[in-house]
């Protein structure tokens, strides 16, 4: 079965090879036949309306790139059409009055949508073993686990499903399950893409990032949902206060530009993290073939040492906590959602709030402890000020290299049920939580497979805006150092 | 091992939370929130005097009052809307259990 690109459905229907109702008719078949379990939801009814009404329209050269075309949708993203419930009990039958903001602009630049994606109970896991609506499996191998949060977002477009997927990343969701199943994806600077609409989590290091097969999906998706449009008025500001005023750019245009450029890339030295993360043999020298290929390219490659990172999976355990404990707050059957009835108000909240699963539990009481009378100084506050350390040591070596290349976790998928120690667990997400806390654009790119024939991730953590560089090097990557088999075959 | 987390912490914190939890629940996350503070304590080791705390990635900055027009009403969702996807609602106002109970 061949897997989808955006290029390849957006060039077949405009030579007339295919309509948008066919691609929507296979997409829901593909959906229905899915062993990963990676949509929670898809409203057909929905999906078909949006194709005939992209059909309508057609597809001329002025056409918007992405549409008919459908994208899968994480579940912790609102809309109207269908229900979001957060892979959570507690959000059974959720209906949302209005939708996201990269709804509306995707539905604008003509993408098909009306689903939404399996994901660790919001948001909060590593594995897609959370998930309320049962775990998702690897595409590459269900024996294996796609990663997550945004683990659906990841397994429906490796098992072809969607062309493009648009995840959320607070530690590493979308980078994780895209190393792990061998895709693009990208958790752009905090501030380039709205939060208007996604459930929060950790509000100050949450992202949505669009996930693909190829570097140019990829750039098609971000420039549809990132940067502010150019008349958007001081709404957008109230919709969403963190967003920054950079403008919506051309990123499939700026690729063409960007390419050949020479870079300084920074190898972060694993040696300085003192032994916090003893990463797999084959994912270190697959790294190493790739700094030859990056070095033959001619790029200058040093290695960089950034010891404070060391500490960032015990800031991010602290931090996103804590603001998750605040976020989740407003879960309490009272305006939406599923709610357990009982005697009075308090076990009505309790009974309520009981609905959550054991990591959500885990996160809000151990966040509500360290915010708590006594204990805020020593850890939410201790935790912010070694955040700002990390941050600067970032924004320090970016000053002289272009971007840090380092790998996306020190393992390649775990197997379903290996996870069974919630501290082990998070040790995973090593390389990836620094982007977070910095507010950094980092990708996450396919680079090899291991000896049983599961995908290898590197990632490059970029400038605050410099997501053209990131994507620059991916495509040089991708189209010379290692392409998975589906870019090869996509229709 | 910290034992900061012990049982009487959890229930404590659940309370605050105001979430139902197990007794096996009780035993089981104190036991598995205690080796994370552990974990954690490592912190102690920065050196973080003198350093600002980073609540957010941004530079803050108030875009409010200086750029744009005074508050106008933009919503995207109306009252009723809104009501009408609670649980249990009543003309425009949400229901919930009582409150006041009688002696």
């Amino acid at each position: 079965m061949k897997s989808f690109t955006i290029a390849g459905l957006a060039n077949s229907l405009r030579q007339k090879k295919i309509s948008a109702h066919e691609i929507a008719k296979e997409t829901v078949d593909r959906y229905k036949n899915d062993p990963s379990n990676s949509v929670i939801r898809l409203n057909e009814e929905k999906l078909f309306e949006q194709a005939v009404a992209a059909d309508k329209l057609g597809y001329s050269n002025n056409a918007p790139w992405l549409r008919g075309i459908p994208l899968g949708i994480k579940d912790n993203i609102v809309t109207t059409d269908t229900q979001t419930t957060c892979a959570s009990k507690i959000l059974e039958g959720y209906q949302s009055t209005y939708n996201a903001d990269v709804v509306n602009r995707l539905a604008l630049a003509g993408a098909l949508m009306a689903n939404k994606l399996n994901m660790d109970e919001f948001a909060m896991g590593s594995t897609g073993e959370y998930s309320q609506f049962g775990a998702v499996l690897n595409p590459c191998n269900k024996d294996y686990v796609a990663g997550g949060s945004s683990a659906g977002s990841a397994a429906a477009l490796k098992a072809g499903i969607f062309a493009g997927t648009l995840g959320s990343d607070t530690g590493g969701s979308v980078r994780l399950p895209a190393a792990f199943c061998g895709v693009l994806g990208l958790k752009p600077t905090y501030g380039l893409v709205s939060r208007y609409g996604l459930v929060a989590f950790g509000s100050s290091l949450d992202q949505i990032g669009p996930l693909a097969h190829t570097v140019d999906d990829l750039a098609a998706i971000l420039e549809a949902v990132a940067g502010r449009p150019k008349d958007k008025d001081s709404f957008y500001w109230e919709q969403d206060s963190t967003l920054s005023p950079v403008q919506n750019q051309p990123y499939r245009q700026a690729l063409v530009t960007a390419a050949n450029k020479k870079l300084n890339i920074g190898v972060l030295d694993l040696e300085s993290l003192s032994k916090q993360s003893v990463v797999n043999d084959e994912i270190e020298n697959r790294q190493n073939e790739l700094i030859s290929f990056l070095t033959k390219k001619g790029h200058k490659v040093s290695k960089v040492a950034i010891p404070s990172i060391q500490y960032s999976v015990a800031v991010y355990y602290i931090i996103a906590v804590c603001e998750a404990s605040t976020n989740l707050a407003r879960f309490d059957g009272v305006r939406y959602g599923k709610r357990c009835s009982s005697g009075n108000l308090e076990e009505h909240y309790t009974k309520t709030r009981g609905q959550f699963g054991a990591e959500v539990k885990r996160r809000i009481l151990l966040g509500t402890f360290a915010l708590s009378a006594g204990y805020y100084d020593a850890y939410y506050k201790k935790a912010c000020q070694v955040r700002r350390i990390i941050k600067n040591d970032f924004i320090n070596t970016l000053n002289s290299h272009d971007l840090i290349l380092s790998p996306v976790s020190a393992t390649t998928a775990l197997r379903c049920g290996a996870s069974t120690d919630p501290l082990q667990t998070y040790l995973n997400d090593l390389f990836t939580i620094p982007a977070n806390l910095a507010g950094l654009p980092a990708l996450s790119i396919p680079v090899g497979r291991d000896k049983n024939s599961m995908p290898i991730g590197a990632q490059i953590v970029g400038r605050p805006f410099d997501e053209v560089t990131l994507l620059s090097v991916a495509q040089s990557i991708q189209t010379e150092f290692y392409k998975e088999a589906e870019v090869e075959n996509a229709i | 091992m910290s034992k900061e987390f012990n049982q009487d912490v959890v229930t404590k914190m659940a309370k605050l939370a105001r979430l139902e939890l197990t007794a096996a629940e009780v035993n089981e996350f104190g036991n598995q929130i205690d080796k994370i503070l552990d974990y954690i304590s490592v912190l102690n080791k920065v050196d973080t005097n003198n350093i600002e705390p980073l609540y957010t990635p941004l530079d803050i900055e108030n875009r409010y009052t200086a750029k744009f027009s005074p508050d106008t009403t933009n919503s995207a969702s109306t009252a009723q809307a809104l009501v009408d996807i609670a649980p249990e609602s009543m003309g425009n106002h949400y229901l919930v259990s009582k409150v006041i109970t009688e002696k």
